[in-house]
């Protein structure tokens, strides 16, 4: 049993650092620094919906240090850890709240927690108040990428076969 | 009859994001009527890590020149100055967003590497003096 679920949430982690390194190398949509479509966090929202907020967590946090590893350099880890986990955290408060259901504004949450958690960072990097005007760019987008990532998440959990519970 | 009852919380984030949707569809309206005024001059600032680096009145630029700035762990950013406009040419950063945010000429959002700690903000100075801002022919 615990060999078979560290091999799914192995499995997991692959699919989502190659989602990830998709999406990296997919031309940005708008050229505004922070707006893309997270579709790495379909794989976080699908595992913290079938398993938990713990399995959700292994993945996540072994997913970004890998990409960091891979594509990043040492800051982009303090932006991608602060995201992930903020967003991480608000998702499994928001699930909670709404008993599973209605996934997409679970993805939604989590994606204004992770603009608004690496708004705040870039803020603290930077300290130039000119940052924020990013703000209002970044709750539109989280609004467009969360409701798409949610909908994603929502169809990828009805194919999923529920053998693949750990 | 048995009575569905109906988790209060799927109102709740609704009407949430809706409000956050309006605020920011007004936010970005306010934004962009702010940034139509083109009366008086268009100066840069280059901050690396929140330190002021570079004031560039971009108005007062006759020729096209680059300029390199190395900040921490040697990470370098090559910014291009053109009259009236500025833009990142080149960084070393994985990205590259702050390349492909190209060139602005009046004060949008600024252009930002993140990775490298660089923000060129952009403001509009009604009425700017000679003797305020340092004199960029002889850089």
């Amino acid at each position: 049993m615990r060999i078979q679920k560290l091999t799914i949430l192995a499995l997991f982690t692959t699919l989502s650092l190659g989602i990830y390194a998709v999406e990296a190398a997919l031309p940005p949509l708008v050229p505004i620094p922070g707006i893309k479509l997270g579709l790495a966090n379909i794989i976080t929202l699908a595992l913290l919906h079938r398993y938990g907020c713990r399995e959700a967590l292994l993945v996540l946090i072994a997913r970004i240090l890998l990409s960091t590893l891979l594509f990043g350099q040492a800051m982009s880890l303090l932006y991608s850890l602060a995201g992930g986990l903020c967003c991480l955290l608000m998702m499994f408060l928001v699930s909670q709240l709404l008993q599973n259901k209605l996934i997409f504004i679970t993805s939604i949450m989590g994606a204004l927690a992770h603009n608004m958690a690496q708004l705040l960072v870039a803020f603290a990097i930077t300290q130039v108040a000119g940052v924020l005007v990013y703000c209002p760019f970044l709750i539109l987008s989280s609004l467009i990428t969360g409701l798409f990532t949610g909908l994603c998440c929502h169809f990828l959990l009805k194919y999923l076969p529920a053998s693949a519970a750990p | 009859m048995k009575k569905t009852v109906k988790n209060p919380w799927i109102s709740i984030f609704i009407i949430v994001i809706s409000i956050l949707l309006m605020i920011s569809i007004l936010w970005i309206a306010q934004l962009a009527t702010h940034f139509t005024g083109t009366n008086g001059t268009v100066i840069a600032h280059i901050y690396q890590n929140g330190k002021l680096l570079e004031t560039i009145p971009l108005s007062w630029v006759q020729e096209e020149y680059t300029f390199t700035i190395t900040g921490e762990g040697d990470c370098q950013n090559i910014i291009c100055v053109k009259p009236g406009s500025i833009g990142m040419l080149e960084a070393d950063c994985p990205d590259q967003l702050c390349v492909k945010q190209g060139f602005y000429d009046r004060p949008t959002i600024p252009i930002t590497c993140l990775p490298n700690g660089l923000v060129i903000e952009l403001t509009l100075e009604k009425n700017v003096s000679d003797d305020k801002v340092p004199d960029i022919i002889s850089y």
